[in-house]
């Protein structure tokens, strides 16, 4: 009967899509020896810490590192709301503040454990001449920021606040930059890659994003130390954790040598040592 | 043919913004990157993910809206206007609002999530929660379908078998879902669609752990973060799954040549849904 044999061959397709899982991933568990510490990280942290695994899962062999990757607003809803994870690393003391504040953070593990610098980002080939952060204000350039809600934007704005105060930029500078703003990205990784299509004359992104290996010919122009903002990345160990242990000493490991000099490796600035 | 250039030349602008910037997409990764994407373990991670999620949650959803679709056919005008206005509002809902919603009626704080953490039932960060949000923003497409389908079935159809002696289940089996079974399985294909495609409520409500609640879209964004490339030949990967799978179940669905139901009728069913 016809509607029978459509029911089989439905029934096929199904098998046929379970089968091609299982055998993409295998069908059984593997033995959970290790006690898995899941971390609630900021995507933009996502290369580093894949980098830092090995090594931080060889240094405790008792350990295994579960990454969930989201924006830092994201994740910090995801707290708000019960969900699980024994450690958050944000790319923004807001998000951070915010979770503690519902009393899903243990306070006493907050540390700020790596700096980020912002930078003027230019597409490759840098078609626009962009040399300088004052070029940002010249007429007609199209410009690529984060939207505020981000800690990347949120380290816009604060960056824009503090040159409209600036003798040699001012209230001109600024006003020149929010007419030239094309698009507001959601997330650092989306403006790196439009950049990186040539789809604006630049950007303000983080300088991180410009020595990673995928972003082709995206380049950094580096922003006046007394200018430039520093995103503060600042982790703490969950109020909930089923493993607090574990979460601490990840969020210690990324002070040590090794974590420091991977956090190096990735455009990062490190935590000094000895600063709270 | 001079009768048939004139409605193709009108079908021809959407259909190449279509169809160009996927083919121009699918241009940019060559044969190479996309086999060694395949070969990567944490893209066949989020493919088995994705198959197993999307196949679970359409299993959900048309077992559990096949018999809903069916009552708002025969509901009485009133009941299937409010019923069917509320069944459809997650298709007009931005992703993240759904994500939302799912947290905050299934997180431990919530109503429901609050009874089912009493009972030692977790959600968050399963594939079970990654079903959930799939089932929430897909199951609607699957319900307007399978309704207009049921819909066309005329009445005196009904009658007659009844009168014919045929029992409810008889009349399902051998007259409703036949007639209807192009619709149902076009709005199977649509809402499976949806279901792959789902980023914004899965990533808020289920997380985004490799081998677990990671789809291929949430690859594809996490793919940004290391490169335009690494996402595009994830998307091509995505591309081409979904075409296999969709272009499978039409030719499942292709309108049988035999049955007892009037052709109108069929040709009803089709328009609504095909």
């Amino acid at each position: 009967m016809r509607g029978l044999g459509t029911l089989m061959l439905a029934g096929c397709l199904f098998g046929g899509m379970l089968a091609v899982s299982c055998v993409l991933g295998g069908c059984r568990e593997r033995a959970a020896a290790r006690t898995p510490v899941t971390v609630l990280a900021a995507a933009s942290l996502s290369g580093v810490l894949e980098a830092l695994r090995p090594s931080f899962e060889r240094a405790n062999p008792d350990l295994s590192l579960r990454f969930s990757f989201a924006g830092s607003n994201q994740l910090r809803v995801q707290l708000e709301h019960g969900g699980p994870g024994d450690l958050f690393l944000s790319a923004d003391a807001r998000q951070i503040d915010a979770a503690a504040a519902g009393g899903h953070l243990d306070l006493s593990t907050r540390r700020t454990f790596a700096y980020n610098r912002l930078a003027v980002l230019t597409p490759p080939g840098n078609r626009a001449g962009v040399g300088s952060l004052s070029d940002l204000a010249r007429p007609g350039l199209r410009l690529l920021v984060a939207d505020s809600a981000v800690p990347l934007g949120a380290a816009t704005e604060s960056l824009l606040a503090r040159a409209g105060g600036r003798p040699e930029l001012g209230p001109a500078f600024v006003s020149g930059v929010r007419a030239n703003v094309a698009s507001r990205e959601e997330n650092a990784g989306v403006l790196v890659a439009k950049l990186s299509l040539g789809e604006a004359d630049a950007g303000i992104g983080y300088s991180s994003d410009a020595s990673s290996g995928g972003s082709a010919g995206v380049g950094a122009v580096e922003i006046a130390p007394e200018l430039g903002e520093e995103t503060e990345y600042v982790g703490a160990v969950t109020a909930r954790a089923r493993h607090p242990e574990g979460a601490r000493r990840c969020l210690d490991y990324l002070a040590t040598a090794e974590g420091a000099e991977l956090l190096a490796r990735f455009g990062f600035t490190p935590h000094r040592r000895g600063v709270p | 043919m001079r009768r048939s250039t004139a409605p193709f030349l009108l079908a021809l602008p959407l259909l190449l913004v279509l169809a160009v910037p996927l083919l121009v997409l699918m241009a940019r990764a060559s044969p190479g990157s996309v086999a060694a994407e395949l070969a990567s373990p944490e893209t066949r991670s989020a493919i088995r993910v994705s198959l197993l999620t999307s196949s679970g949650s359409l299993v959900a959803i048309v077992g559990l809206g096949t018999p809903l679709a069916y009552w708002l056919s025969r509901a009485r005008a009133r009941t299937a206007l409010l019923v069917g206005t509320v069944v459809d509002l997650p298709i007009v809902l931005p992703p993240s609002v759904a994500g939302v919603a799912l947290l905050l009626t299934l997180g431990r704080a919530g109503p429901v999530g609050g009874w089912l953490d009493a009972a030692g039932v977790r959600i968050a960060f399963t594939p079970a929660a990654v079903m959930l949000a799939q089932i929430f923003v897909a199951a609607p497409y699957y319900i307007r379908a399978a309704r207009a389908g049921f819909e066309s079935v005329s009445e005196e159809l009904r009658e007659c078998a009844t009168i014919d002696g045929a029992s409810a289940w008889s009349y399902g089996r051998h007259v409703l879902a036949p007639a209807a079974a192009p619709a149902l399985a076009a709005g199977a294909a649509m809402s499976w669609s949806r279901a792959i495609g789902e980023f914004g409520a899965t990533i808020l409500f289920a997380g985004n752990l490799p081998g677990v609640t990671q789809t291929m879209p949430l690859a594809i964004y996490l793919g940004f973060e290391t490169g335009p490339d690494r996402a595009i030949v994830l998307s091509t990967i995505l591309i081409l799954l979904a075409l296999g799978i969709l272009l499978a179940i039409r030719l499942l669905a292709r309108r049988p040549a035999d049955t007892a139901v009037s052709r109108p009728a069929m040709l009803r069913a089709e328009s609504y849904t095909a």
